[in-house]
């Protein structure tokens, strides 16, 4: 399987942790790893974008056109970032963005140019999802559950679920596995 | 399909480094912070916990005094690594260049992160150019894992030839994540045994000469050696047909090898990886020239093996304009370069490429439509820094302000920082401007700031300076108490050492004293009104007959790496109707929390990021914002 993911939003959205649950789950199912992410300077409130590239790669790097799933946090993240997004071919979907918004995503222009280029993209009000668990902060695990519910998301719901039992910190656990369901269920 | 028991671990390229000195029986380990290398040394101290192992494992106050602790611990026989990133071995450059010359005893790895883009940094350098002009091997690690089974060559190439060797991970080894399988750690006991050597610990300039003369013939030594090294320098698809070849090092080889395999090419171009670029194995490289036609030279971040080549008429690279001179080479950049030499009439690279081209250019004009907002970084919400930022604008609205490395080179979205050259340089900028104008007669302000962790790293020099030459200005320490861009690292102030364990304090206040500061005063920066009514006392101390330099502590800890030991918020923040829009607060305070709404024509908070700090409250022209009531 060589799947390539990308993670975009803004510093302070858990993108972090998101990546890591992805990339540990990835490693427990036996499958080789390279991702790279945003330290220092760049996660102070600007952009964070993280990779992860599922299967036989070389490089950390993403190129354009290549990305299986772009998860956004946030729809100008989207914006900034759809170029990764894999094109489909011969009739077929390419890759698939799911992003964190509410109504009016995408706009026309850009929805059209997605058709298009056989790219499909669903807009999920994460955000206000994670305000009803009462953990405004977990719209990061909402997204990693709404894209488990795709069949070609490399992840099961069952996987990601694991994954974040062992890796939350005691205080978040619940709320983290909560999230996930929740996406879920979107 | 899930394995049990996987063997494998995920680590931060970092942490993988980390995990390598150790595995490496690297006895003792010395650090300065900075992106992207600030991981490394905490996967040390992780890893010698978990092993039981005594490594000796420390933050050091900076660049150079690393460096000469970990080469001392060399001296004694012992196998040490000093880690920086590639701006901090400018700053440890004038021990390296003599070490190169005294040589070593217990293996000695520097590690220097390169920043190709840059990212994090304020140059682009390429540490293996470093290594060139010091005449000390470079290794140059393509991935985690290989960086991770390079420190163990290293050593023993270092220990060999008694020199010491770099290691230089670029941002995307440092950053990647991947999985690693982790070896056994093969400790070698080591006792401190300093032998005297004064020819060489202790040379004279006729030393020296003997010296450099031993180093020249180490280095021809070292380089046939790397010659038969295929761990280090192989070729991939040696049997490839194309008569076009491919030299490259560090993740420029990983990110070639995956363009390649995507354009449809792999297998198509011999690919000779080079692991040691310094001193470079000629031989292997000659051959490998020879027997194509073109050779492309793809390396980060500047030239250091295209310079080494003595014929260049077969070359490609950044010397005949290929390779771009600055910035990353991303799969976009790389792809590029592959396309305009033509390799894509041999493969199936140009429809692809062409189609990518127009639909990328078609995702700019879309995107480019939306006018999406710029996002640079900011300080965060309730730091301590932005009010006193706040505060110096205030008060000294004309002054020029001369900042330096950290989270406060921030200050620049709020233009409180005019200058920022490097480390230590908001001092001795603000000084040299001092005297500039003063020797003109000009009475002009001028307002330094710099963090406290920079402070230790080189500010206290500069600030002896400035009392010494007679320069008058104000001097705002911004303490947060941490080393906090780089991952709030602790900071000699607070006496803890990187394994958590409890050192001895340095407090900051009988420092500045020390330096012949005769004004000092701490203030907490929240206290917006106190913190002006010293920055005006302190203006006027500049000012007065027997005044000098004056110096502010604005001391409130870091928001993120003191979570539970700041103030409580003192309440829910709001924004009333007497909002006018009038964005003062937006553009003044500049707090991400503080946000304007284009539809309603007014602030509001955010809740999700603000911290509840309440500065905002004495910010607000119009008296709109407040705290809550029932929120206290």
């Amino acid at each position: 399987m060589n799947t390539q993911i990308a993670l975009a939003g803004v510093g302070g959205q858990g993108i972090l942790f998101a990546t890591k649950l992805l990339a540990e789950t990835a490693i427990r199912l036996g499958h080789g790893l390279l991702g790279s992410e945003t330290h220092g300077m760049s996660q102070r409130g600007g952009s964070v974008v993280s990779y992860l590239k599922i299967g036989d790669f070389f490089s950390p790097l993403l190129s354009a056109g290549s990305v299986d799933y772009l998860l956004a946090f946030e729809a100008n993240e989207a914006y900034r970032n759809m170029h990764f997004i894999k094109p489909g071919a011969d009739g077929l979907f390419g890759g698939r963005l799911y992003v964190n918004a509410k109504d009016g995503f995408p706009p026309p222009e850009i929805g059209e140019f997605f058709k298009k280029n056989g790219i499909a993209a669903k807009a999920i009000d994460a955000d206000q999802a994670a305000l009803k668990l009462g953990a405004a902060v977990a719209s990061n695990l909402i997204m990693l559950g709404f894209a488990s519910s795709d069949p070609d998301f490399p992840f099961t719901l069952e996987q990601l679920l694991l994954t974040a039992e062992e890796a939350s910190p005691k205080r978040f656990k619940k709320i983290n596995l909560a999230a996930l369901e929740q996406g879920r269920q979107l | 399909m899930e394995t049990k028991n996987a063997p494998q671990k995920m680590l931060l390229g970092n942490q993988a480094i980390g995990r390598g000195l150790v595995e490496a029986s690297c006895h003792f380990v010395t650090s300065y912070p900075g992106t992207p290398s600030s991981e490394i040394l905490p996967a040390v101290v992780l890893y010698k916990k978990m092993e039981g192992l005594n490594i000796y494992a420390n933050w050091a106050v900076n660049e150079k005094i690393a460096f000469d602790e970990a080469l001392a611990a060399s001296y004694t026989g012992k196998r040490a690594a000093v880690i920086m990133k590639q701006v901090g071995l400018n700053v440890a450059s004038d021990s390296m260049m003599s070490a190169a010359y005294t040589g070593v005893k217990g293996g000695f790895i520097i590690i220097s992160s390169d920043d190709p883009g840059p990212h994090s940094s304020q140059t682009e350098q390429d540490s293996r150019l470093f290594a060139h002009f010091a005449k000390i091997p470079a290794f140059d690690p393509s991935s985690p894992a290989e960086a991770m089974e390079m420190i163990k060559e290293a050593f023993e190439i270092s220990e060999k030839y008694e020199i010491p060797v770099l290691l230089r991970p670029s941002l995307r080894v440092c950053h990647a994540r991947t999985n690693i399988s982790l070896s056994p750690v093969k400790w070698i006991e080591r006792k401190a045994d300093f032998v005297k050597e004064p020819g060489r610990w202790a040379a004279t300039p006729r030393f020296r000469f003997m010296l450099h003369r031993r180093l020249n013939e180490k280095l021809k030594e070292i380089r046939s050696d790397f010659e038969g090294r295929q761990s280090l320098n192989r070729i991939f698809f040696p049997d490839a047909k194309s008569d076009f070849g491919i030299i490259a090092s560090g993740v420029s080889f990983s990110i070639v090898m995956d363009v390649l395999k995507e354009s449809g090419l792999e297998g198509r171009h011999s690919v000779l990886k080079i692991g040691t670029p310094h001193p470079l194995p000629e031989k292997q490289v000659d051959r490998f020239i020879q027997s194509h036609k073109r050779v492309l030279v793809l390396e980060e971040t500047d030239y250091t093996i295209e310079l080494q080549i003595a014929d260049k008429s077969k070359l490609h690279g950044r010397l005949d304009g290929s390779v771009p001179s600055e910035g990353e080479l991303t799969p976009e950049v790389i792809r590029r370069i592959l396309f305009d030499l033509g390799l894509a009439d041999m493969g199936l690279v140009i429809p692809k490429y062409k189609q990518s081209h127009e639909r990328l250019t078609e995702i700019d004009r879309l995107v480019g439509g939306l006018k999406l907002p710029p996002r640079p970084p900011t300080l965060c919400p309730g730091c301590g820094h932005r009010s006193a930022f706040y505060a110096i604008k205030k008060v000294f609205p004309k002054a020029i302000y001369a900042s330096d490395i950290g989270c406060y080179s921030l200050g620049l979205n709020l233009k409180a920082v005019d200058t920022m050259l490097d480390m230590g340089a908001g001092l001795t900028i603000a000084t040299g401007l001092f005297h500039a104008y003063k020797q003109d007669g000009q009475d002009q302000p001028i307002v330094a700031t710099m963090g406290d962790s920079t402070f230790f790293h080189s500010g206290i020099p500069s600030l002896v300076d400035a009392v010494y030459s007679g320069a008058r200005y104000v001097f705002v320490l911004l303490d947060n108490g941490a080393t906090a861009m780089t991952g709030m690292q602790p900071t000699p102030e607070y006496g803890i050492l990187a394994d958590g364990s409890k050192g001895n304090s340095v407090p900051i206040e009988p420092l500045v004293k020390a330096c012949g500061v005769t004004f000092t005063r701490t203030v907490d920066p929240y206290e917006l009104g106190r913190m002006m009514d010293l920055l005006k006392e302190a203006g006027e101390h500049t000012q007065k007959e027997d005044g000098g330099m004056a110096v502010i502590i604005a001391r409130h800890p870091c928001l993120i790496a003191y979570k539970n030991q700041t103030a409580p918020a003192k309440g829910r923040v709001a924004v009333g109707s007497d909002c006018d829009g009038c964005k003062y607060c937006v553009t003044r305070f500049e707090c991400p929390a503080l946000v304007y709404d284009d539809g309603e024509e007014v602030v509001f908070i955010d809740d999700k990021i603000c911290s509840g700090c309440g500065v905002c409250v004495e910010v607000c022209p119009n008296n709109a914002i407040y705290i809550e009531e029932d929120s206290i």
